[in-house]
């Protein structure tokens, strides 16, 4: 029987199921028809995660050039979602100003990037860590060897929903029937790791910020995972039991 | 609001948005593919559950620690059971070091500053460009200033200390600074006066121990504090001298409220009573002991009526204390204690416990005061090479240094008189001395340094005046800070170069001395998880970049530097730490896996040796081979060869109280009262005020107070309590802090470095943290 979202989104956070054992059922890989996957959508949504992972990680000269390059393309999502357009500074302001925010201002950080200081005591690595670990590595992935950040760093959970959205979409076609274990995946990192973490995060950027650019930017990223039921429902193409409302 | 939505949602279609996407850029993700297909669960990492031994480095004392490692994370610390010095304890500050690698705030990785000192401006570096910035900066200095010494390095005590120093000895620098003369100089050099080094009591085989000023029940938690708690009930005798009455007072059999600086006239008042009484060890003081009629000479004139008058105790009381010592001497001890950074005199204090202890016998000996042993370590013959542009420390070379340098210690009426006016007497080659070293840089005399590189020490917060330590700074050209946190000194750096947590690294093994000596080294007990370093890596990495540009080793013969590459570089700085380790204990069969195992090593079981020193032909370090009662080196220097009672130089003003400074179990210094776990046990600090004074001015317990000396003022809580004598107040350090983003210290309770006075020591070189008068009034 198909499974409506609401359902999906309470199994995945439901303490006692195990992700591993469950993506192999055969009754859970029949709960989607991937005939309804929204490609454009998932398309479009899979270079927002990753333009907005490129955005949240330290501005080096060939990230800023890529977050400057592309910046006009998400106009129409950094107004609808973030209010305005953000104004990128130089970069050799915005690199202080990444610092100062999100690695190391005066024996603290403001905004600390990981999901885990939005969990439990606010340390990193939380409980849940070593779980995204599996996750990660269930679906194929692992950090690059060259990237000293933990895992649940936010640019990395944004560039895995991209990683995931993308396998979405190549493997649409194909009759693996490990998609439905990428969808778990995917709604995990959002409402598990991200969605926690953006309310106290954007606040705290609003508070420390010196520029624009990470308010406006941060806005869009709350806005978005607020936002995330009727995203999710839209593009995944799942009967939801308030789908009129979800979907506008 | 449905309209909205839709409306937001517009993206979702084929926007632009997703064909921008195709034009990313290559090499841009931080994933990539596993090296195993992917949903094939057999690959997956297992849960796991390890227990991993290492040491705490939490504070000094290096306990035995469990680690307990899930999945890869430290889940918990346990204190190590069998380990001999700590003997099964771990304090709250060693239990809390679990958050450490875990904590958001830490350094990550290197920082360069970008804006203004001090204005927050940062960009990332590699730790290539990190080691060649400081390299290059470092030939800098030395070619503008053709001193080596113009470039200054701090530290303080820890296992990776010493690869500090192999990048201080490869630069050639003698100006080194450590934490030292702000704890423990004037105890150490007290005591040595005496026996010729700093001993351990044996407080777990104690009958009776005289406790001043140092509270084992709530100060720095010590393996004597163990011992303290688990001897304690059991007959041992505790007299506390104090002028709080403190956790360890509360446990005492008695306890006096001694008048703040007036502790010596208390012992020598004892040591007039066990002389006067023949209650001393004739045998022993015959046997060991140097001086002995001419201390007999001194103190005939400190009877306990006199006494009485100076410490406000009664003199039957110090008789009583004085006979009960003697009683159970050889097992009674005075406690030598810890820090001791109190007044100018303090050196005299301590040679005064220390000559209480030799004439009573209490010395290396069950129950008493035992020197220290240890277990010996190979060396790794390191030849550093001889720089020719080398000048001597600042705080030596300069004349009259302590006269020019040090106002407060010229308004000393002692000067001339016991009290060294020109330098610091017996200044340590490698402590120097933080206030003489930091007014010579002010000073720019004898020559400038505009170098400062700082390894694990916090200045800024920790060395009185801290408006002076701030000016030091400011002379920098260049500040290199080497720490695991954007410390209030870091701040002001130029280049911030994270060191891993002590949870995190390889650090060599080291010898701790005692009455129980032992071996310890650390191990990894988890992955580093950011880009930091041990100062092992930083020094190999700084020094390979040294070696890069010729103008750094042109004042040297070019065969030193052949040895040096050889020697230094390739042999250690090139192999694995372990490597180093293995070296260090290639006399000692199996201590490696041991190490490996337990954290620790020892020899005979761990067993206490007693009287190693008492052995017949033993030579004390001393200028006569004896215990010096009278010290003849001290006779020579032209301070006081016996310890003759120094009335207090500085009186305070009506209204004034004598400020003092302490320290709790559950913060180390400085350094960890933003620990979460920590901050729960104590969120700010409280000024202490006796009652009555309170009521004087209207001061109710909890209300805030300002607190003013002449360096400076804060704002603290008021603890109202008859827990001290109206004539002082006192606080814990480490509160106050200037940085807002130590959250949890930030503005809570006050800094002591804000308003203790910069008063020296001029025999060892100490802080003088007790030396200074405040006045309290309403917030």
């Amino acid at each position: 029987m198909e499974m409506s979202f609401e359902s999906l989104k309470e199994t995945i956070f439901a303490q006692s199921r195990t992700l591993r054992p469950g993506m192999q059922d055969k009754h859970e890989t029949s709960a989607w028809d991937k005939n309804r996957l929204d490609v454009e959508s998932a398309l479009a949504l899979k270079n927002i995660f990753f333009y907005l992972s490129l955005i949240f990680r330290y501005p080096t000269e060939q990230i800023y050039s890529e977050i400057a390059g592309h910046l006009e393309a998400f106009t129409d999502f950094f107004t609808d979602y973030g209010g305005a357009v953000p104004e990128l500074p130089p970069i050799d302001d915005l690199q202080p100003e990444y610092i100062s925010l999100f690695v190391n201002n005066q024996g603290f950080v403001p905004a600390a990037p990981y999901a885990s200081c939005y969990q439990g005591d606010g340390l990193l690595m939380s409980d849940n860590f070593y779980r995204l670990r599996q996750i990660i590595m269930e679906s194929g992935f692992m950090l690059d060897a060259s990237v000293h950040e933990l895992e649940d760093h936010l640019a990395v959970l944004l560039e895995f929903c991209s990683s995931l959205l993308n396998t979405l979409v190549e493997k649409n076609n194909s009759s693996d029937k490990n998609l439905m274990a990428c969808i778990y995946a995917l709604l995990e990192i959002s409402y598990r790791y991200i969605e926690p973490l953006v309310d106290d995060f954007t606040d705290k950027i609003n508070s420390y910020a010196s520029y624009d650019f990470y308010k406006v930017t941060g806005k869009a990223l709350k806005s978005l995972f607020h936002d995330a039921d009727p995203i999710y429902v839209q593009l995944l193409g799942f009967r939801s039991n308030s789908t009129n409302e979800l979907q506008g | 609001m449905k309209k909205k939505l839709m409306s937001r949602r517009k993206f979702l279609g084929l926007s632009s948005s997703a064909i921008a996407g195709a034009l990313f850029g290559p090499n841009l993700n931080m994933l990539t593919a596993a090296p195993t297909d992917p949903f094939d669960y057999s690959i997956l990492p297992k849960g796991t559950r390890e227990y991993i031994a290492s040491n705490c480095a939490m504070c000094v004392n290096k306990c035995g620690i469990i680690g307990e490692v899930v999945n890869g994370k430290l889940h918990k610390i346990n204190p190590n059971p069998r380990h001999v010095k700590s003997r099964g304890m771990l304090c709250a500050k060693g239990n809390a070091g679990v958050s450490l690698p875990y904590s958001p705030d830490r350094l990550k990785t290197p920082l360069l500053r970008t804006g203004k000192r001090g204005e927050g401006k940062w960009k990332e570096i590699s730790w290539d460009e990190a080691f060649k910035y400081v390299a290059k900066n470092l030939a800098d200095l030395k070619q503008k200033y053709e001193n080596r010494s113009s470039v200054a390095f701090a530290s303080t005590e820890g296992f990776q200390e010493e690869f500090y120093y192999y990048l201080v000895n490869s630069f050639g620098s003698l100006n080194t600074v450590r934490h030292t003369t702000l704890c423990l100089s004037t105890n150490i050099q007290g005591w040595s006066s005496v026996f010729g080094s700093f001993p351990d009591a044996d407080l777990a085989n104690a009958e009776y121990v005289l406790m001043l000023g140092s509270d084992r029940a709530q100060a720095l938690i010590t393996p004597d504090s163990v011992d303290f708690q688990r001897y304690k009930p059991k007959g041992q005798k505790l007299i506390v001298l104090d002028p709080r009455f403190t956790e360890t007072g509360a446990k005492a059999d008695r306890w006096y409220p001694i008048k703040p600086r007036t502790d010596q006239g208390f012992v020598l008042a004892m040591i007039n009573v066990i002389i006067s009484e023949n209650l001393y060890d004739h045998k022993f003081v015959e046997t060991y002991t140097h001086g002995f009629e001419e201390l007999k000479e001194l103190v005939a004139e400190y009877t306990p009526e006199w006494a009485e008058k100076k410490c406000e105790i009664a003199a039957d009381e110090i008789r009583k204390t004085a006979r009960e010592f003697a009683d159970h001497a050889p097992r009674s001890v005075i406690y030598p204690g810890r820090r001791s950074s109190f007044y100018s005199h303090e050196v005299y204090v301590r040679q005064t416990f220390a000559i209480l202890a030799a004439i009573c016998g209490c010395w290396d000996t069950k129950g008493a005061v035992v020197p220290k042993s240890s277990i010996k370590l190979a060396s790794h013959d390191v030849m550093f090479p001889f720089f020719n542009l080398t000048r001597d420390r600042v705080d030596r070379e300069a004349v009259n240094l302590v006269k020019d340098v040090v106002p407060s210690a010229v308004q000393c009426p002692m000067i001339g008189t016991g009290l060294p006016d020109d330098s610091c007497a017996f200044l340590s080659e490698k402590d120097g001395s933080w206030i003489t070293f930091r007014e010579a840089v002010l000073q720019d005399d004898p020559y400038p340094v505009r170098g400062f590189f700082c390894f694990k020490q916090n200045p800024v917060q920790s060395v009185p005046n801290v408006k002076k330590t701030m000016k030091m700074l400011e002379k920098m050209e260049f500040i290199c800070v080497i720490e695991q946190q954007m410390s209030d000194t870091a701040w002001y750096a130029d280049i911030v170069l994270p060191h891993s947590t002590y949870l995190e690294s390889w650090d060599p093994a080291h010898s701790i001395g005692g009455i129980w000596p032992i071996v310890e080294m650390r191990q990894p007990v988890i992955k580093p998880l950011f880009d930091t370093k041990t100062m092992f890596e930083i020094s190999g990495g700084i020094i390979h970049e040294m070696l890069k540009i010729p103008s750094l080793w042109d004042d040297i013969d070019p065969v030193d530097l052949v040895d040096f590459k050889k020697n230094v570089v390739e042999d250690i700085l090139d192999k694995p730490i372990q490597d180093y380790i293995k070296h260090q204990l290639v006399n000692h069969p199996g201590a490696y896996k041991q190490l490996l195992k337990e954290g620790f090593y020892t020899v005979d079981g761990g067993r206490p040796t007693y009287g190693k020193t008492l052995k017949p032909g033993f030579r004390f370090k001393s200028k006569t081979g004896k215990i010096e009662l009278f010290n003849e080196r001290y006779k020579e220097f032209g301070l006081f060869p016996l310890p003759k009672y120094c009335e207090p130089e500085i009186l305070p003003d009506p209204g004034q109280y004598r400020f003092l400074v302490g320290r709790t179990a559950w913060n180390t210094h400085t350094s960890t009262q933003n620990n979460p776990y920590l901050w729960e046990i104590q969120k700010e600090n409280a000024v202490w005020l006796n009652t009555g004074e309170a009521k004087k001015k209207g001061i109710v317990d909890g209300e805030y107070v300002r607190i003013k000396s002449k360096i400076g003022e804060q704002r603290i809580k008021a603890y109202v309590t008859e827990k001290i004598r109206p004539d002082c107040v006192f606080y814990v350090n480490g509160w106050g802090r200037k940085s807002p983003g130590m959250s949890r210290a930030y503005k809570s309770g006050a800094s002591e470095a804000e308003i203790i006075d910069d008063v020296l020591d001029t025999i060892s070189g100490g802080v003088c943290m007790h030396e200074t008068f405040v006045t309290i009034k309403k917030a």
